[in-house]
């Protein structure tokens, strides 16, 4: 028998998802070339100045192609994910301590969690303050000329520590999708829309009993009608 | 090997402006672009007032912010003190226009390159004088070796009691109407230069390694405890 699955995103949550995660490689490893000398200088000036193309070019829908996405595809869902992302209980922050053993694939038993776990929520909200960070820093230098010198010469320096934080965060998010043994059936949540039962019901035990009791209240409808 | 600088007389300059048009001329620049250009500054409130001239350009500092932060190399200190910027190199990021203390350096939006004051190290190389020195009328500038204590520059600044642009290569003799506050100030590394290249560089890529360390840890222990089977 085929295990079952449960949806965890629609479509248009996908494609959000995906919007940002793409540009963002994009413009972390063109990026990048002007911070590491060496990869640098292996690019050569005429590499440089191509990735400073693709930098600039993804810039666009780096800014607004997610933001319209989730807005215009899926805004009730979008507003779920922000107003859970906002709302800290107990267990989260002890899921949040007791995390680093789970990471490294020690023993540990991890408070119940909803739709979002708490690793999730602090990636998410520092996704969002990092992206804003991102692009207003980074527009900014791109329309230098209309900024003052003082404002443009803050600017670089913020968005570089943006960039490398967040490059930090990032190396750790594609671990946990597709790395780490726990919590990799995720990526699946990504691609098709769908996780197994078992690991709704393991990793996020709270939203797995809203999603069956939703389920039943639905069938007990169709009963009655 | 020679510590080459300039001297710039305040007290003979009149502002003409040739130094302006001849450095365009040899460099070949675009009307925007201007490597040394000239202040006019009024001190008083009428009837008495009181006019000086101030001109500016790269100051050839000891320790150049514009080299420290270019991506590609592109700007370089020589070791004879002239800093340089190769625009086969350069990628036009304008990093070191913002990096710039002294407002120095031009965009050249048709080449999409940064230029500046090379205080002309190609003709200095065959012994010519920089195209600033060469035109100007008043006599002015004096360019030479601050090595050679007997060159006409380190004369000039002994006998003239030139005032050094400290971190620089750069001296004047302030206008008689003028202090010297109306004269570019000593050299000092833009905060914002320095919190880039001391803490955000290398602080960043800590973190980012940092994390692959983590990445690595967690995939080893993983795969000692599990074979890495899912869990
Ligand atoms: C998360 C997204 C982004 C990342 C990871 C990123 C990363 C970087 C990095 C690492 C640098 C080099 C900084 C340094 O040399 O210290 C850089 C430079 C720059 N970025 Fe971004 N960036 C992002 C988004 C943006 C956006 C949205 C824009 C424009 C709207 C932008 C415009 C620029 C500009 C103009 C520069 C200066 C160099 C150049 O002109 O090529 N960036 N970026």
């Amino acid at each position: 028998m085929p295990e079952e699955r449960v949806e965890r995103f629609n479509l248009f949550e996908r494609l959000g998802h995906w919007s940002h995660g793409i540009t963002f490689v994009f413009l972390l490893l063109t990026g990048l070339a002007l911070v590491f000398r060496g990869y640098a200088g292996l690019l050569g000036p005429g590499g440089l100045r191509l990735f400073r193309s693709i930098h600039h070019a993804m810039a666009y829908p780096f800014t607004f192609l997610t933001v319209i996405i989730l807005i215009l595809g899926t805004p009730r869902t979008a507003w779920q994910w922000l107003r859970e992302c906002l709302t800290w209980g107990r267990d989260d922050f002890r899921f949040i301590a007791a995390f680093p053993r789970e990471f490294f694939g020690l023993k540990v038993q991890l408070p119940e969690q909803g739709k979002f776990n708490a690793g999730e929520k602090l990636n998410s909200l520092l996704t969002i303050a990092g992206s804003i960070l991102m692009a207003a820093t980074g527009w900014i230098l791109l329309l230098r000329d209309s900024f003052s010198p003082a404002v443009v010469a803050w600017a670089l320096p913020l968005h570089s520590a943006g960039a490398l934080l967040m490059g930090g965060v990032l190396l750790g998010h594609v671990y946990l999708a597709l790395g780490h043994p726990g919590s990799r059936e995720s990526i699946n949540g990504m691609l098709s829309g769908k996780v197994s039962a078992r690991f709704a019901r393991e990793h996020h035990g709270r939203w797995y009993r809203q999603l069956k009791a939703g389920e039943k209240v639905v069938k007990e409808q169709q009963k009655i009608a | 090997m020679a510590k080459y600088g300039m001297l710039i007389d305040l007290t003979r300059c009149i502002g003409c402006h040739g130094c302006t048009v001849a450095c365009q001329a040899r460099w070949d620049l675009l009307p925007q672009v201007q490597f040394t250009k000239v202040h006019r500054y009024e001190v008083g409130t009428f009837p008495r007032v009181k006019g000086g001239v101030v001109t500016t350009q790269c100051m050839h500092c000891d320790e150049p912010p514009c080299a420290r932060v270019c991506p590609t190399g592109a700007t370089q200190k020589r070791a004879d003190d002239i800093v340089v910027v190769d625009e086969q190199k350069c990628i036009g990021c304008r990093y070191c226009q913002q990096a710039c203390p002294y407002d120095a350096r031009s965009f050249n939006p048709q080449g999409n390159i940064v230029q500046k004051c090379y205080f002309c190290y190609d003709f200095v190389e065959k012994g010519q004088q920089p195209a600033c020195v060469e035109t100007c009328m008043a006599a002015a500038r004096i360019f030479g070796d601050l090595d050679d204590k007997g060159s006409e520059l380190s004369r000039a600044i002994a006998s003239r009691k030139a005032v050094q642009i400290k971190g620089t290569s750069i001296y004047y003799v302030p206008p008689r109407n003028l202090d010297a506050s109306f004269l570019p100030a000593d050299f000092r590394e833009p905060g914002a230069v320095r919190i880039w290249q001391d803490i955000v560089h290398p602080g960043g890529k800590t973190v980012m390694g940092l994390a692959a360390g983590a990445v690595i840890a967690g995939l080893v222990i993983n795969n000692i405890k599990g074979g890495g089977k899912n869990a």
